[in-house]
């Protein structure tokens, strides 16, 4: 991360008012929304506006003339800006020509990005903000920090300070004081402006209609008292017919607030009589500027294409962990958050997403919850992959990536000789809590596992394909092959064991190939797209000489590696894509498999009974990436734990993979969160189906001393099935 | 008249849960005597309105209502008084054709706004009303007003306050007697 970044998170880490601001918001919004979302369907739903929009972006040309000439046949002026410039130019040159003196806008996030205020104002007019939180902003010389609720980092002492200057009066605290202030003062505003600036949140090609949303009726005031008014209109919000308003109209509020729909919803089609300060009833100047810049670039590309799909209504921001921790500020640019980092890049310049991308730690939670149906933890690392395309990789990364992982001996015996010589560091005890000199950032916050001394492979030797070759064993029952992963290879065998023992109790055979590598999921998240294929095709070919029925792992991020990532990574080779297709239709998570082939637990036959508390944390990419939370949990029940739910057991708990070691000081709190969540109800055991998320909560609870356990699944089910067995 | 009562029930469940006030006048004449009770508890001395059948049968010269120069008038007035064409009843919403400058100036302009609505315009929800609103004049009109409540923002702490730069109260009456039916 730049210095200036990292300063940049300093800063907002350190700011009291922006924690306690976002962490209340992250509370609250989860609920709204969901009770904005009540008795609706909302997968179908985004089905039907992902599918409009991604059609209107194909399609955003003939869109554009078909507006076009449609609202001008209404009496509307439209104007093409192809660039920022272009744009600002226009508005300028109409406002000089009709001597407008005072310009009132209303809330648009296309004018933020061309900086038209600034323009307008460094040429003489008098531009005011009439959105409440844009208005405070203006006043205070401070950018937005969210897209839809801008000044959601200031206090209301803040507020009532930069109304006092601005009023020259002594302004208390008081909120609905201040609003009265802010209705007082505007009001003069619109009723003097000549010339009003709005956006638009929608715009009907088949019609010529603008749709415009606000609650506290500032875009109606401002397209109803000028004889002027300019409507700046990103193409992206361009949709066919005016039927297609509802379905956007029925999610942007509820996504972007919790509200069913906002106090005003304002649909302008061409220009409406207006009555000017000296009284003329008259026809209103209605001018619309249709603004490319960047988005026929977007449109262009297949992979950020869909980027297009977005309808504002922040509800990524709003579910991001990283976000809800340092807010908009950070993200340094117009645009914020998950979309915003990729907003940034194609209509502000590549440049300036290069370094807030790396934020991300991909959770995937953005994606559940995006009305567009977005992809945009992929879109993330598509940008991240370009970086470093541009940029080139560090030689560390570059090393470890391209040479180190995906050469499996090697890494291997790298592993081998550090567990040999870590006793130092870790005195004998499973858990390292401080490293020395450089190596001390590793374990801020959380101890790190010792390196087992006897690695998974070793333990498994009866299972290993080679010794199965050797012995010739006839295969009587399904075989299933275990993908171990990096952590249960070398940090946490006992998982990989659990899982053997469960597996065998199903009646069926575990393999374990022993050519298999790292799942190339780091390299992928990292941008390094050739050592991802590298690794892919290597572990394919270990899977394929094994000649398994099935294959599972005990980590959901290598089973969507195996899964997903790669048929994914290597669709564009034709020689190996079909054997990573076949590859990946025989993969299944550890949990899910045993769900499937136990009737859902129930024929595990496990003892019944009080078992240890337990409380289940779902790891991001096994219920955000692979939507599985349901089966581990009825595999506890029937292991006989009581299972008691801790509040957010779906939030982050922070691992990110490397993240927790670039990014301690975000890592770090959004662990703390977790841990205080799982403490408060007050568990024996938190049972987890991922060892980075292991890994994370562990050593977490070891720097506070908790008596707390943290297991993996298969170990708490393989434990019930040995008192079952020993109760026999 | 039961469909009409599901939905007016519906519809007032979500309006009064965002800050509306509803009520329900059963003749012409009681609806008259409902908006003086309304002009009598706000206390309002000045009281612009916006021509329209409905409007012209409340007969609002008894509250001397001012219905011309609405761009001074409805900026110092202390109640606006509309017509409006459709009710939705899902989110408590309500639907104009506010093409005519008077109807938009007489429902934003001033501190609180009361609507007219006949209970016969109620339906169920947006995909209706943008059917019914296109169908009406064939093509769409210049400018459609949806209102749900009084304004609002959150912009401030997160904290609610009611009453922005449009309205801060919004009085809903509905009249049985009358209006064209949709459909």
């Amino acid at each position: 991360m730049g210095k200036i970044l990292k300063q940049n998170v300093r800063q907002a880490l350190d700011n009291d008012n922006l924690r306690t601001a976002l962490g209340n918001f992250g509370e609250d919004y989860p609920r709204a929304r969901q009770a904005a979302y009540a008795n609706i369907d909302f997968e179908a739903l985004r089905s039907i506006i992902s599918a409009t929009k991604g059609g209107a972006a194909e399609d955003m040309e003939r869109l554009a003339s078909e507006f076009t000439r449609v609202a001008e046949a209404r009496g509307a002026t439209v104007y093409r800006a192809s660039t920022a410039q272009e744009a600002k130019k226009y508005i300028l040159d109409l406002a000089q020509k009709k001597g407008v003196k005072t310009v009132v806008k209303s809330k648009s996030m296309a004018t933020e990005e061309i900086h038209l205020n600034s323009y307008l104002e460094e040429n003489g007019l008098d531009v005011a903000e009439t959105d409440l939180g844009e208005w405070i902003l203006q006043l205070s010389g401070d950018r937005p920090s969210h897209m839809v609720m801008p000044a959601i980092h200031m206090t209301r002492r803040q507020v009532a300070d930069i109304f006092s200057a601005e009023t020259e009066q002594r302004v208390e605290p008081d909120i609905p004081a201040m609003v009265k202030i802010a209705r007082e003062r505007l009001r003069k505003k619109f009723l003097s402006a000549e010339m009003g600036i709005t956006g638009a949140n929608i715009a009907v090609a088949e019609t010529g209609t603008l749709v415009l949303v606000t609650n506290e009726g500032n875009a109606r005031l401002t397209s109803t008292l000028p004889p002027l008014h300019v409507a700046v209109v990103g193409l992206e919000k361009l949709v066919p017919k005016f039927s297609d308003i509802e379905p956007i109209l029925k999610a942007l509020p509820k996504s972007a607030t919790g509200q069913a729909i906002t106090s005003y919803v304002t649909m302008i089609t061409g220009p409406a009589p207006v009555i000017t300060a000296e009284g003329d009833l008259t026809q209103k100047e209605l001018h619309i500027v249709l603004l490319d810049s960047g988005r026929t670039q977007l449109r262009d590309d297949p992979v950020f294409k869909q980027a297009l799909q977005c309808i504002r209504c922040a509800s990524c921001l709003n579910v991001c962990p990283v976000f809800q921790l340092v807010g908009g500020h950070v993200y340094g640019y117009v645009y914020t958050g998950g979309i915003g980092t990729i907003l940034t890049a194609f209509l502000n310049g590549f440049e300036k997403s290069q370094e807030i991308q790396s934020l991300c730690l991909g959770c995937g939670r953005c994606k559940t919850v995006c009305p567009g149906q977005i992809d945009i933890p992929r879109l993330i690392l598509e940008l991240r992959k370009r970086v470093i395309k541009d940029k080139g990789m560090s030689f560390a990364n570059k090393l470890i990536f391209e040479n180190i992982l995906p050469n499996r001996p090697l890494f291997h015996k790298l592993l081998r000789t550090a567990a040999a010589v870590q006793k130092p560091f870790t005195g004998g005890k499973p858990m390292v809590r401080h490293l020395p000199l450089h190596l001390a950032g590793l374990t801020e916050g959380r101890s790190l596992p010792a390196l087992a001394d006897v690695p998974l492979r070793d333990r498994l030797a009866k299972q290993t394909d080679d010794h199965k070759q050797k012995h010739k064993q006839k295969k009587k029952v399904p075989q299933v092959g275990l993908f171990g992963g990096c952590l249960a290879e070398f940090a946490y065998p006992e998982i990989g064991v659990a899982v053997r023992d469960v597996i065998t109790h199903l009646g069926m055979e575990l393999v374990y190939p022993l050519e298999q590598g790292c799942c190339g999921y780091p390299a992928y998240s990292s941008g390094a797209a050739s050592g991802a294929q590298q690794a892919a095709r290597h572990n394919i070919e270990a899977f394929e000489k094994s000649g398994v029925d099935y294959i599972i792992t005990p980590c959901p991020t290598c089973t969507w590696a195996l899964m997903r990532g790669y048929p994914l990574w290597l669709k564009n080779d034709s020689e190996w894509k079909g054997r990573a297709e076949k590859m990946a239709a025989r993969v299944s998570d550890f949990s899910a498999f045993v769900y499937q082939h136990s009737n859902e637990g129930k024929s595990l036959q496990l003892r019944e009974g009080q078992g240890p508390v337990v409380t289940y944390h779902d790891s991001c990419h096994l219920k955000n990436k692979l939507g599985i939370s349901k089966e581990p949990r009825a595999l506890l029940t029937a292991a006989g734990v009581q299972l008691k739910e801790m509040p957010g057991s779906d939030r982050c708990c922070g691992f990110g993979g490397s993240y927790s070691i670039k990014y301690p000081e975000l890592s770090g709190p959004i662990l703390n969160r977790k841990l205080d969540s799982a403490l408060s109800v007050q568990p024996d055991v938190v049972a987890v189906d991922c060892p980075g998320c292991l890994l994370q909560i562990s050593g977490g609870l070891d720097q506070r001393n908790a008596p707390v356990k943290v297991e993996h699944t298969a170990q708490i089910l393989a434990r019930s099935l040995a008192i079952n067995k020993g109760q026999k | 008249m039961v469909k009409s009562d599901q939905l007016y029930q519906l519809f007032k469940e979500r309006a009064e849960a965002i800050s509306a006030q509803v009520c329900r006048a059963a003749t012409l004449a009681d609806a008259q005597r409902q908006i003086a009770h309304i002009i009598d508890d706000l206390k309002a001395q000045k009281v612009v309105a916006a021509r329209s059948r409905l409007v012209e049968l409340m007969n609002l010269k008894q509250f001397s209502a001012e219905f011309d120069n609405l761009r001074q008038n409805a900026a110092d007035a202390d109640l606006g008084i509309s017509e409006f064409d459709l009710a939705l009843a899902q989110t408590g919403t309500l639907a104009q054709d506010a093409t005519n400058v008077d109807a938009r100036l007489v429902s934003m302009l001033p501190p609180a706004h009361l609507a007219l609505i006949y209970t016969r315009r109620l339906v169920p929800g947006m995909a209706e009303a943008l059917e019914v609103l296109r169908q009406k004049t064939g093509e769409v009109p210049a400018y459609l007003a949806f209102v749900s409540g009084p304004s609002r923002t959150a912009d401030i702490e997160r904290v609610l306050t009611i009453g922005v730069h449009g309205p801060g109260k919004l009085f809903i009456l509905f009249i049985d007697e009358g209006g064209e039916p949709i459909g």
